[in-house]
This record gives C-alpha cells, sequence and structure tokens, in this order.
C-alpha cells in the first residue's frame, strides 16, 4: 500500500475546491425554468397509464380491451399479448448485472398488488383512464406469500419461468444467498468473555417518495432516433435495457436526462421508459408516462424489508471477537437489486469493526407477494446498521463502559483492512483494500463534545412528562463500486477562453454539474464560471454508470480530473510552440499562460482564437475516463439528544450532531445539504414512514395523509461538521457523502431511548404506540 | 380533473342555490374550499354550485361571533377570544397553505372524523345556520344528525359561537404523527370557572375515529371541583377508562384509549395554569 | 369554459374545463414553472402559488374559484436576469438541491415576508410546514429565510 500522507501535505491552497460556488442550476431552479422532464409540450402527444394487479399472486387468463379500443382517443394497448418476451431486469446496474434476469415487459403472471398488467395509451389522461375501467381482466388467483420464512418453505414459487435466469434457487424462491466464515464463530462465541446474545432486528418497507414521481416522455426526432427523455438517475443503463428488450438498434436510441426531482435510489432502475417508448415506436407519437402518487408507492421500488439476527462476542478488553450476522431481505415480487443490496448490508458495515477475528455474515434475498424493494439510499447498509450498532450498545451495556469507548477500542484506522473488503462485493466476492484515509476517532471526539455527551448519559434528566436520553452510533460507506464503475468526462475550448465540459454524470439535484465543473476549473487553474457544463445525454456526453453507489463525486471527479490534467497540458504544449518556449517554464493562471521566467502571458482567449483560425489549428480538447481498484470509505459519528415522552411514547428529537469524514470537502454547503438530507431521510425512517400492507399485500397508505414524511416542524437542531481527510485516490483528496449518514439516526435514536428509559426497540420505525407498549411492558411507568 | 363536470354556477341568493341543488341532486354539490371535492373525484359530479356570490366571507362580532360559511380557516386565526387559545387551536390544522383555501363551512359540512374543526366548535357550543327551504339554526350535535337523518339538500350559511367572557377557559391538543398530519385523537375542554372551581365544563373527544363525543364521566367528577394535580390525575384515569374509542391503521383502540387520558390530563393542567 | 384572472400582472383569458383545477389549466398552458405531481390534496404543496396575495396549493384549486383574480406563480416573483432577494438567498445558503418544490416554497415564503418581515424561527417553521422536501432537510432553507430577514434589516 502507498504511504498514507499527512492532510496538510497534501491539502493545497484551493482556489475553487472547498468553496461555496454558485449551484450550477441554482438560480433556474429558484425561478421556476421550465427543466424537468415534463415540462415541455409536444403536438399530438398520448399520455399513458398502466393498470395494475389488484391480486397479490395470480395467473392472468384473458384480457378482453375490445370495448376499451372502442372509445375514441384510445390509440394503444400493451400487455403480454403484443410485446417481446425477453427476461431482463429494472435494476440499472453495469453489465452484466448482478440482479437476476425475472422481468418481463408485461407477463402473464402477476406478482404482487400493483404489478404491471397492461398500459394504454390515448390522446388524455382522462381518456385513458375510461378505458382501463373498461378493460375485463381475467384473473386466476395463486396462493400467495408475503412473509420470507414462509416463503423460503417454497410452498409457494413466485418465479416459476423457464425463461429466467440469475437467481439462487427458484423452487425456495431464493434470490440470492450468501454465506462467508471468517475464523470460526461458534468457538469465538463460547470463547467470548462478554457476549451479545441473539437479537432480531426488523426493518419496515420505506419508499423515496421523490416529489417528482417517475416521468417519461419518448418521441421520435426528425432523423427517426427515438428520444426518451427520462427522469432517471441512469440514462446509459437505460439505453443499454431499451435496446435489449424493445430488440431497436442503441443506435436509434437518445436518452435524455433533464433536471431530476429527486431520486434517492427509486430512479436507478427502468420502470416506465419501456413501456412510453414501445408506444412511440408502435404509434410514431411521441407519448408521455407519469406515476401517480400511489403509483409510486405501490408499483415503483422500495426500501427492502428486512430481518436481522446479530450477535457479538468481546474479550475481557471490550475488544470485539466475533460479529454473527444474518441478514433476510423482503425483495416482493421481482429480484432487482437484492443480490447487491444484501451483500452491502455486510460488506458497509462489518468492515467498520475489523478487529474481529471471528465474522459470519449469512443472508437471503428472497422472493415474495410484496411490492419490490431495490435501490434506496445507504442500499442495505442503512439496515444492516440498524442491527450492528444497536448490538453494540447492548455489548457496552453488558461490558459495564461507555458505547462511545467500546467503538473506540474497536473501529477501523487508516492504514487498515477488514477481510470483508476482499470477501464480500457486488453479488460476488470483493477486492482487498486498505483503509488510505480516516479521521473516525477525530469525528467521535468533536461529536461528543457537541453534544455534551457527559452532561446527558446516563442522567436520565426529568422534565414532566419528558426524559432525556442520548445515543450514538456510528458508520462508513463507500464511494463507488470498485472496478466496476466507469465514468468519462470531455473537455473542450472555446475561443473566449472558456470550456465547455461534458459527461455522463447524471446530477439528481445533489449538485454534480457543480462539483464536476468545481474539480475542472480547479485542475485547469480557471474560475469557476469558465466551465459550461452538459450532463447526461448518451448521444452527446460519454458514458457514466449512472448517480449510484456514492460514485459521482469520486469516479465521475476522476474522469473530470484527469481529462482536466490531459486539456491543460495540451494548452501548454501549443502555447509552447506559439511562444517558443519550453512547455516546463509555463503554467495556467488568472485565464493566463504564465512564464513564469519571464513574465511574458497570453490568454486562454488568444490561444482559443488561435487554436480555432490562425496557427496550428485544432480544437483543443481532452477526453478521459477512470475506473477505481478502490471504494474508499467516508466514515460518520452521529449522536442525538432525546426527549422521550412517557406518557404516549412520543420521541422528539432535540439535537442530532453529525461529524464526517469526507476526505477532502469540495462544496461545503452542497456537502451539508447531503449530510443533512440523509439525516432527515433517517430521521423518517427511524420515525414514521412505513408503508403498511392488508393481509393480501395491498398497501394501505400510499399517500401522505398517512405515510408520513417529517416536515420542517419535525427536525431537531442539526449540526453537521466536516473533519477534512484526504484520500490520495479521490479527486484532490475526496471521497463521497450522498449516503452514509442515512445510516445513523435509527440505531442513535434506538440507542438513546436505552439511555433513557433503559428499553430495547429492535422493530423500525419506532411509533409513539410501539414505544410507548414497550416501555409499559419494562415496568418503567 | 373533475372529468365529468359540465358546467359551474354562481347563484346569488341561497334560495337560487338551493333551487340548483334540489335540481341537480347526486349530480351537483357546492364547492366551499374545494380542497375535499377535488380529493374525491366524485365521478357523479356534474354541475358545481360556487357560494362566492352569496357574500359569506365574513365575521362579524355581535351578541355572538358570526362566521360566514366561505370564511377560510385562514381568516378564523384572526378572531382573538378564549385567551388566544381559539386561534391556536385554529392554527394547528391542517397546513397554512391548505387553510388558505378550506373553508369553515365546507369543513363542517364535510365532517370527517378526523376533523379538528369539529371538536373545536362542538367544544365551544358552535352553531350552525343552514338553509332547506327555511332556515334552521341547529347545535353541531343535532346538525351532524339532521345531516345524517334529513334528505332535504341544504346550504350551510353561517357559524355562531357563544362571546365568551373571561370566566370562560379553553384548551385544545391534538395528537399527530408529524407537524402537518391529521389529528389521530383530539381533545377540546372548555371550561366555565367560578372562582377556582368549575362552574361548567365540555370535554370533547374526537378524531377517535367516529364524530366527537363528550367525555360525560369526567365531566361529571371534575363539575364544582377545584382543578389540582390530583383531580387532574383521577381526570385522566377516568378518561382511560370510560372513554369510548376505536381501532384503525393508525392507532389501537387501546392506545387511543390511553392517550384520551394523556389529552385529558394536559387540556386540564393547561387550563388549570390559567385559572 | 373561458374564464379569465390576473396572471403576474397580465390579464388572461383561458378555455377552461369547468372540472379542473388551476394547476392543470396553468399547465395545459404551458406555465410549466408551476411544478407538481397534482397530489390532490395540497399536501405536498409544490404547486404553490399566490391567489389574491394568499398562497394556496393550485392542484386543489378548482378554475371556477378563479375568476377576475389575482394570480402569481414564482415567475411574478423574480427570473434568472432579476431574481428576488429569497431566490438569491436560496441559491447561496444551498437552500435547493433538486429544487422541484422550491418555487412552491419561494412563493409561500415570500408571502410570510411580506406579511411580517421580522419572522421568528418558528414562524419560518411554521411557513415551511406547507411544504414537503425531500432533498434538503430544511434546515439550509430555514437559514436561508433567516439570511433574507437579516438583509432586510441591513436595508439592503
Amino acid at each position: 500500500m502507498s504511504k498514507v500522507l499527512k492532510k496538510e501535505e497534501l491539502i493545497k491552497e484551493f482556489n475553487v475546491v472547498g468553496k461555496n460556488v454558485e449551484k450550477y442550476d441554482g438560480l433556474p431552479l429558484a425561478t421556476g425554468q421550465p427543466l424537468f422532464t415534463d415540462d415541455i409540450y409536444l403536438p399530438n402527444m398520448l399520455h399513458a397509464k398502466l393498470l395494475t394487479s389488484p391480486h397479490p399472486h395470480a395467473e392472468i387468463v384473458d384480457i378482453d380491451d375490445s370495448e376499451a379500443l372502442k372509445i375514441p382517443g384510445v390509440k394503444i394497448v400493451l400487455s403480454y399479448k403484443n410485446v417481446p418476451r425477453i427476461a431482463h431486469t429494472t435494476a440499472g446496474q453495469g453489465y452484466p448485472e448482478p440482479s437476476p434476469y425475472d422481468h418481463f415487459m408485461f407477463d402473464k403472471k402477476v406478482r404482487y398488488v400493483g404489478d404491471r398488467v397492461l398500459a394504454v395509451g390515448g390522446d388524455s389522461i382522462e381518456i385513458v383512464e375510461e378505458a382501463i375501467s373498461k378493460i375485463n381482466v381475467t384473473y386466476k388467483e395463486l396462493p400467495y406469500v408475503l412473509d420470507p420464512e414462509e416463503a423460503m418453505k417454497g410452498e409457494v414459487i413466485i418465479h416459476d419461468e423457464e425463461d429466467i435466469n440469475g437467481l439462487y434457487d427458484k423452487n425456495k424462491n431464493i434470490i440470492s444467498h450468501v454465506d462467508i466464515p471468517i475464523g470460526d464463530v461458534e468457538n469465538g462465541l463460547k470463547e467470548s468473555f462478554y457476549k451479545v446474545e441473539e437479537e432480531i432486528y426488523f426493518t419496515q418497507p420505506v419508499q423515496h417518495t421523490p416529489i417528482e414521481t417517475h416521468v417519461t416522455i419518448t418521441y421520435f426526432d426528425e432523423y427517426g432516433n427515438l428520444i426518451v427523455r427520462t427522469s432517471t438517475q441512469v440514462p446509459f443503463h437505460v439505453r443499454r435495457i431499451l435496446s435489449k428488450i424493445l430488440e431497436f438498434p442503441m443506435k436509434k436510441i437518445r436518452v435524455v436526462k433533464p433536471r431530476v426531482g429527486g431520486g434517492f435510489g427509486v430512479k436507478q432502475e427502468l420502470l416506465i421508459e419501456d413501456i412510453c417508448s414501445l408506444m412511440t415506436i408502435r404509434t410514431k407519437k411521441p407519448v408521455r408516462m407519469e406515476l401517480t402518487r400511489k403509483e409510486e408507492f405501490i408499483s415503483s421500488r422500495l426500501r427492502h424489508p428486512s430481518k436481522i439476527w446479530i450477535k457479538l462476542g468481546a474479550d475481557k478488553e471490550g475488544k470485539l471477537t466475533t460479529i454473527d450476522m444474518r441478514v433476510l431481505l423482503n425483495n416482493g415480487g421481482y429480484g432487482t437489486h437484492g443480490p447487491t443490496v444484501l451483500f452491502n448490508s455486510g460488506s458497509k458495515t462489518l468492515p467498520l469493526y475489523n478487529k474481529a477475528k471471528n465474522v459470519r455474515f449469512i443472508g437471503d434475498a428472497v422472493y415474495t407477494n410484496l411490492p419490490v424493494s431495490g435501490a434506496f439510499r445507504g442500499y442495505g447498509a442503512t439496515n444492516g446498521y440498524f442491527a450492528l450498532e444497536s448490538a453494540m450498545d447492548d455489548l457496552a451495556e453488558k461490558i459495564g463502559i461507555d458505547p462511545i469507548d467500546l467503538r473506540k477500542i474497536n473501529h477501523i484506522r487508516e492504514g487498515e483492512t477488514s477481510p470483508i473488503f476482499e470477501k464480500l462485493g457486488e453479488g460476488k466476492e470483493g477486492i482487498t483494500q486498505y483503509v488510505e484515509s480516516c479521521a473516525l476517532s477525530k469525528c467521535i471526539e468533536v461529536g461528543k463534545n457537541e453534544i455534551e455527551w457527559e452532561k446527558w448519559r446516563g442522567k436520565r434528566i426529568k422534565n414532566n412528562n419528558f426524559v432525556r436520553g442520548v445515543g450514538m452510533a456510528i458508520m462508513m460507506q463507500g464511494s463507488g463500486i470498485p472496478l466496476v464503475d466507469m465514468a468519462s468526462a470531455r473537455v473542450k475550448l472555446n475561443d473566449d477562453g472558456t470550456f465547455h465540459l461534458f459527461i455522463g454524470a447524471t446530477d439528481i439535484g445533489t449538485g454534480a454539474d457543480t462539483i464536476l465543473a468545481q474539480i475542472l476549473a480547479e485542475e485547469i487553474g480557471v474560475p469557476y464560471e469558465d466551465i459550461k457544463v452538459y450532463s447526461s445525454d448518451t448521444d452527446h456526453t460519454p458514458f457514466d454508470t449512472g448517480a449510484y453507489a456514492s460514485s459521482t463525486t469520486y469516479v465521475s471527479g476522476g474522469a473530470v480530473q484527469k481529462a482536466g490534467k490531459i486539456i491543460k497540458r495540451k494548452i501548454i504544449e501549443y502555447a509552447s510552440k506559439l511562444l517558443n518556449e519550453n512547455p516546463e517554464n509555463l503554467i495556467i493562471k488568472d485565464r493566463e499562460i504564465v512564464n513564469f521566467n519571464t513574465g511574458e502571458k497570453i490568454s486562454l482567449r488568444e490561444i482559443g482564437e488561435k487554436s480555432f483560425y490562425d496557427f496550428d489549428q485544432e480544437q483543443i480538447e481532452a477526453s478521459a475516463s477512470f475506473v477505481s481498484p478502490k471504494s474508499p470509505p467516508p466514515f460518520a459519528a452521529h449522536f442525538v439528544l432525546i426527549d422521550l415522552d412517557i406518557e404516549t411514547g412520543k420521541i422528539i428529537p432535540v439535537k442530532y450532531v453529525a461529524i464526517n469524514d469526507i476526505g477532502v470537502v469540495i462544496h461545503p454547503n452542497l456537502s451539508k445539504g447531503q449530510a443533512i438530507g440523509s439525516i432527515v431521510q433517517g430521521l423518517g425512517f427511524a420515525l414514521t414512514e412505513e408503508l403498511i400492507y392488508s393481509k393480501r399485500g395491498m398497501a394501505l397508505n400510499p399517500n401522505f395523509l398517512d405515510y408520513k414524511l417529517l416536515t420542517s416542524l419535525d427536525i431537531p437542531e442539526i449540526v453537521v461538521k466536516f473533519i477534512e481527510t484526504y484520500d490520495p485516490t479521490g479527486p484532490f483528496g475526496a471521497k463521497s457523502v450522498a449516503e452514509i449518514n442515512i445510516n445513523g439516526p435509527a440505531p442513535a435514536i434506538r440507542n438513546a431511548v436505552l439511555d433513557a428509559v433503559g428499553v430495547k426497540l429492535n422493530h423500525l420505525p419506532f411509533t409513539p404506540e410501539k414505544v410507548f407498549k414497550k416501555i409499559k411492558e419494562s415496568g418503567v411507568i | 380533473m373533475l372529468k365529468n363536470v359540465k358546467e359551474c354556477f354562481y347563484p346569488e341568493t341561497v334560495e337560487e342555490c338551493l333551487k340548483l341543488l334540489n335540481e341537480f341532486k347526486e349530480k351537483g354539490d357546492i364547492v366551499g374550499g374545494g380542497v375535499d371535492i377535488v380529493w374525491r373525484e366524485r365521478k357523479e359530479l356534474e354541475y358545481l354550485v360556487y357560494l362566492d356570490k352569496l357574500n359569506l366571507n365574513y365575521i362579524k362580532e355581535d351578541q355572538k361571533i358570526l362566521i360566514g360559511a366561505t370564511t377560510t380557516l385562514d381568516e378564523l386565526e384572526k378572531i382573538n377570544i378564549l385567551n388566544g387559545s381559539f386561534k391556536n387551536a385554529i392554527k394547528s390544522v391542517a397546513t397554512p397553505i391548505l387553510r388558505n383555501v378550506m373553508t369553515i363551512g365546507g369543513t363542517l359540512v364535510r365532517g370527517y372524523s378526523w376533523s379538528d374543526i369539529l371538536t373545536i366548535f362542538i367544544t365551544l357550543e358552535g352553531k350552525v345556520k343552514i338553509y332547506d327551504g327555511e332556515e334552521k339554526i341547529l347545535s353541531i350535535d343535532d346538525f351532524l344528525q339532521y345531516k345524517k337523518t334529513s334528505k332535504k339538500k341544504f346550504i350551510l350559511t353561517e357559524i355562531q359561537l357563544p362571546k365568551y367572557d373571561i370566566s370562560y377557559h379553553f384548551s385544545y391538543i391534538r395528537f399527530t404523527r408529524t407537524g402537518s398530519d391529521i389529528p389521530l385523537l383530539n381533545e377540546g375542554i372548555l371550561i366555565k370557572s367560578l372562582g377556582k372551581k368549575v362552574d361548567r365544563i365540555n370535554i370533547i373527544l374526537g378524531g377517535r375515529p367516529g364524530f366527537p363525543v363528550h367525555l360525560n364521566k369526567v365531566e361529571e367528577i371534575l363539575l364544582d371541583k377545584e382543578l389540582n394535580d390530583e383531580i387532574i390525575n383521577f381526570a385522566k384515569e377516568v378518561a382511560i377508562n370510560t372513554s369510548e374509542v376505536l381501532d384503525d391503521m393508525r392507532l389501537s383502540q387501546h392506545y387511543r384509549k390511553n392517550l384520551s387520558g394523556v389529552l385529558t390530563k394536559r387540556n386540564l393542567i393547561k387550563i388549570m395554569e390559567e385559572i | 369554459m373561458i374564464i379569465n384572472f390576473i396572471l403576474n400582472g397580465e390579464e388572461v383569458n383561458y378555455d377552461a374545463y369547468p372540472g379542473e383545477t388551476l394547476f392543470e389549466l396553468l399547465r395545459r398552458y404551458h406555465h410549466y414553472e408551476v411544478k407538481g405531481n397534482n397530489c390532490k390534496s395540497g399536501e405536498c404543496g409544490a404547486c404553490t402559488i399566490l391567489v389574491d396575495d394568499k398562497p394556496i396549493p393550485s392542484c386543489t384549486y378548482l378554475v371556477g374559484k378563479v375568476i377576475g383574480k389575482k394570480v402569481i406563480t414564482i415567475k411574478g416573483i423574480g427570473d434568472i436576469d432579476n431574481p428576488d432577494l429569497i431566490q438569491k438567498s436560496f441559491v447561496e445558503e444551498g437552500a435547493i438541491q433538486c429544487g422541484y418544490c422550491i418555487p412552491g416554497i419561494i412563493i409561500s415564503v415570500e408571502n410570510l415576508i411580506r406579511k411580517n418581515p421580522n419572522p421568528t424561527k418558528e414562524e419560518i417553521k411554521e411557513t415551511l410546514s406547507s411544504h414537503i422536501c425531500r432533498c434538503t432537510g430544511y434546515v439550509q432553507q430555514i437559514e436561508a429565510v433567516e439570511k433574507v430577514v437579516q438583509k432586510i434589516k441591513e436595508g439592503k
């Protein structure tokens, strides 16, 4: 491994990196420009809508659409009867995808309430709705199973198709199975001085609820190219999958991603693009489709509900010797993201405590007849951390030490590795890596002071019906998928001395366009304002795997930095010819190429002009790609102060502190926004959010009336701080910040309740009713 | 989009309005704020009758406080009675933008079981003025009964509140999941104090689900008593033991029972501190 | 039916379906500055506009109610070349991520500050509670409003 360098040696004075430059799309968004997928008008556009399954599991015996097709304005009905049958996954992942090929555009079978049955296209949404009400679908209902443990018995088989592949055991409904033993867990536990016996943790189905739901508009351009304008995190994967399942040449498909109104993982999925595209291909008309809020809840994707068993063992000093973790994921009707979310629930959590010699990670991702789970910010780590960080507090209680001290003894440090990195990858084996930057110890120290840990911990201070508690959790994530995620960038110099940056990277509101422009500006040595960004257009920008796995800053940023280095060299070479000077004496500074020996200068504008029209004519440009053998983890320590209302069981978060090590911070305000956004989503996950099902697997609350998102009135004081480290593999030392902070709130609050009243909450979400029942049972009140 | 709606009407008198409603039957309805009409998307609706030209947007103070039916909830925030507690109760309803469209008349006529407004106005002994061919003034309870039993079309035109003097004290609490939630249980208490004693009392529990009801037993034990910690704790227990609440997806019956005690206690403490 | 109202200072006459909402009408006439998924319950707040100086969720507001009224969308607050103080502050404070909810939020904030130039933090939170922002967690939005209040105090 390379020498671990100190931050001071590496973080030089940056001009653009680390500054709060104006968000690239900030003002256009604040002034309501027509930036989103649906903000255009196309003449003769059709509107499309799904008819979804009312049954958890059924065979479609027949579809009678004759009455519907008689309605004026109804143009097309797509169903299993008239679409290509090509097995694929809807997961927008690198090819070949780790997810099983178990999905068909339309199938003869439906596997959950909300599953696709057919789609209708017509002149208006009202006409289409009327048509749908006139379509007669005959179902043969099948036995169904909602519980993954029941599903594993194989009495109901959800995927019995011949033509699917990539899943672990069809007959037991198992999509993916993992069993990684390191050392000897049984013996390890036996010999442990302190033990946490098996505890079981449950996480609930939650939905991403981007305020812009899935929306796509497709049409043919003047050359007969299919344009797919869509709200996606993965334009290049969408193009690839579309080409395959529509049997339409990839060359003729152009996927364009306008601004996206929130993703959080749910748009790392091909959900409606295929329907719009096929309708456009068949009718030659533009087609628009937008999921309603209800459809977004039940017919898109969710965070995997999970059941997690965990046991810990430690020696006399509190050093972890053994971690035994079993994860069971409820994937719903299809296997999208199953293997990878499963592996990530171990691979992103277990290396945090790398001292343990005996580690076992067993897991299954299982089909049931519930709505489908997919990618959601945190991606399995969020589930895993709830169990792991809760168990750590239980262990601290057993040992009788402060939970902070227990973590300090055990957490991974700079220069160290974990066998888990090698054993667990993306649905397969991973890659050995050493941690080259880690300020976790300092994060813990700073956070401990900020929350005033000593003042609150163990004190159980009462104020009328409130008892105060304080809890914490630590966590890590990754930065992209090593040797899988690839990004590329192209840069060209214009004749006014400014640059165009073309990137496949997909800004879904995160500020990717902004920080990638910052990285380019810093690398070349020009102001941020001199960069114009074009992103996410499969015809006009180079390839990028997309916005997921906390990859954009690190992987796409790596590509941009590389392209920046190349164009800088080219500019200097060009200037050296022009000035007849050794390139080694030239630097780019303040929009000029300066000879630092003679002080002679030439502006970038002149270089641009001359290169176009005058001297040694060429377009000065560069392109570069980046793929990393590493995925440097960011680290965070979270602390929460709560007031627990013991009369009602309501938990009120009072103050939340998140101290982050995300490497060098490219844009402090946007990074802070990623952290706070994650924390508030995590608080919702911990306290209020849950999709509730009937006994037949029908969602009962697919609306904002009863699926409760936190509002501005529900958030505590939130303090986010960054302890800067320098990761030698990241662009200007940066790692990632998009996901990590969603992992903390659930375990930190759980541990704060443990501190306040000594009650262990292992079922998410911690609704007042559940908490009240628990504290009542415990005899605290 | 209410796609079957063919026409909008703007009657200028209540008589004209009623005539239209009788003519349209189930195909027509009054638009108050419109929130509920839009949300429910009733397919049978073909005619919308707007009250905008009936001049029912007013708040007048006379012997009583008179509130026109199309007055939006945000306007009610201006009614400064009962030591500001009425205003605070109104401000807890829904969200600011929704209060700007929801009308007091529409909210009462719709009368969802989780309505804050029903509980607040029953507690405060509000009355409604309706017109169904003749003018009637009904208590809210009678109005709910009327709605259930009468088959007549009607227009709610005005809401009336008594003018409370300083011997009256009011407190309203709603239990919610988040800051902009519907109440899963709510309770209003109105007390007239005579010296330190409770001279009159209304305790109304709503959001149970079902319509709001009096907590009769709790009212009984508090009448003619001075409020103190001991009796308030007793009232809490009585509320828990006697409140009639139900299950739904949001909360269990058992938990709602406990909550009814907690809300009772907290409302009473607030009033005790004021007396 | 033909309805007329004042939209961002200009009188407009639109052919409306009698059963549609103001949100649907505005989008149909290409006023794409009004965002939203038509949640039809006013709960997400993205489609908020001003009608007669009050912020309302346009997805629950039937066109029959708007006749003769004064409607202001985010375009009536400020544009790219001439943004309002609030719009600038939201950009500067990192209060915008995906930006989909932002026009509605800025409308509500504009109304708050116009009526109460010196709001407390609680009043700011109360105003923002009309809106769901899934990206930001609200903190930087509260800060952005506080900065505007500060600037107004300093007479900037």
